[in-house]
């Protein structure tokens, strides 16, 4: 009894799960044009400089135990901002080089191509970051290391440029922001 | 005799999902080869999750009077369990990275989902023994929501899918400085 009960909701919930993607989807493919707006610049050398793993061991050494958690927590977090940033600036690019390659138009087909990919693997690297961020803001003494994120992101902005350069001379994407 | 045919027939429908479902899995990604072996790999861990639980919840199954008939309906059960996990992963993970799905992929796809989570809930009903006499009601529900999906089916098969947007994509604001390094690199390469 209780058990066709839970799978009852379960397939309830997947059917829930399934029919909002398909209308998420739909208004996705309606409203495409907008989608570059949502990109938000990432000061790359600020983020370089939070998971240097060189200011953890300073501040390690600097700081009582406690009070190293405690900063340590805090740095995480602000590393968990900027990776999912990242990680929603990959989603928008992957949507814009698809709707370029969706164009057909051979001229910009590669460098499409090789936006999408570069932001897919940038979306994993986030994805895995972020997993890993979150295993240690529970333990905050275990090391990490998100340089990949950042080398990735570099290669993104890198392809999105080149695209955007092929499309419209005058007008490359911009990915980073310096302060 | 009734219930042999149906139990035979009922291994052959899950082997051709299942071959339906790689099918799908396969054309999803066949556009997207940075992200295969991950793919791959999520796919065969949940795969092996799934066959581990729907196995345990055979195993728990209560015994019946009607061994063939009970038999159907647990493995009826359990490949619910299985199928409509694999095609929710599907559609998470193509929606986490953002995956453009091919019109008739995705048809087959959502039909599959919708008729993979109601027949979870049919046969988990069922499984229990819930609506003894009355399971008839289960069956319009189930055949309801079949046609249902072959409708989707048609849809997606048939009706010729809208272009894409094809605006030019609009880009955001110039900077020179970064344009000039990213450039720079890709001379160097």
């Amino acid at each position: 009894m209780n058990l066709a009960i839970i799978l009852v909701v379960a397939a309830a919930v997947a059917l829930g799960v399934i029919l909002r993607l398909t209308i998420t989807r739909s208004l996705q493919a309606k409203g495409n044009s907008n989608s570059a707006a949502t990109i938000r610049p990432i000061d790359v050398e600020a983020f370089r400089n939070l998971i240097d793993p060189a200011e953890d061991q300073y501040l390690r050494g600097l700081l009582p135990p406690t009070q190293f958690r405690e900063v340590r927590r805090a740095r995480l977090l602000a590393m968990a901002a900027y990776v999912q940033a990242a990680g929603g600036n990959a989603a928008v690019l992957v949507r814009m080089g698809e709707s370029v390659l969706a164009r057909g138009d051979p001229r910009f087909a590669e460098a499409a191509r090789q936006l999408v990919d570069d932001a897919l693997l940038l979306r994993r690297n986030t994805s895995v970051a972020l997993l890993r961020i979150y295993m240690a803001l529970v333990w905050p003494n275990s090391p990490f290391a998100a340089g990949r994120v950042i080398d990735r992101y570099e290669q993104v902005s890198g392809s999105a440029m080149l695209l955007g350069r092929l499309q419209n001379p005058a007008t490359p994407v911009r990915l980073s922001s310096r302060s | 005799m009734y219930w042999r045919s149906y139990f035979s027939f009922s291994v052959v429908e899950v082997f051709i999902k299942f071959l339906v479902i790689g099918e799908v899995f396969t054309h999803l990604l066949r556009h997207y080869p940075s992200l295969a072996r991950l793919a791959k790999v999520l796919i065969s861990g949940l795969g092996v999750v799934l066959v581990f639980t729907a196995t345990i919840l055979a195993a728990y199954a209560n015994p019946t009077a009607y061994p063939l008939i009970s038999a159907t309906r647990i493995l009826g059960r359990s490949v619910s369990v299985v199928q409509c996990g694999l095609i929710l992963f599907l559609f998470l993970f193509a929606a986490h990275f953002h995956l453009r799905w091919r019109s008739p992929v995705f048809g087959i796809t959502l039909g599959f989902g919708i008729v993979a989570s109601v027949y979870l809930a049919y046969w988990a009903l069922l499984a229990g023994w819930l609506f003894g006499q009355k399971s008839y009601l289960l069956d319009f529900l189930n055949m309801a929501t079949y046609h249902i999906c072959v409708l989707i089916w048609c849809y997606y098969l048939l009706v010729p899918q809208k272009s894409a947007a094809t605006s030019a994509v609009v880009l955001p604001e110039h900077n020179l400085d970064i344009w000039n390094r990213e450039l720079e690199r890709l001379l160097q390469r």
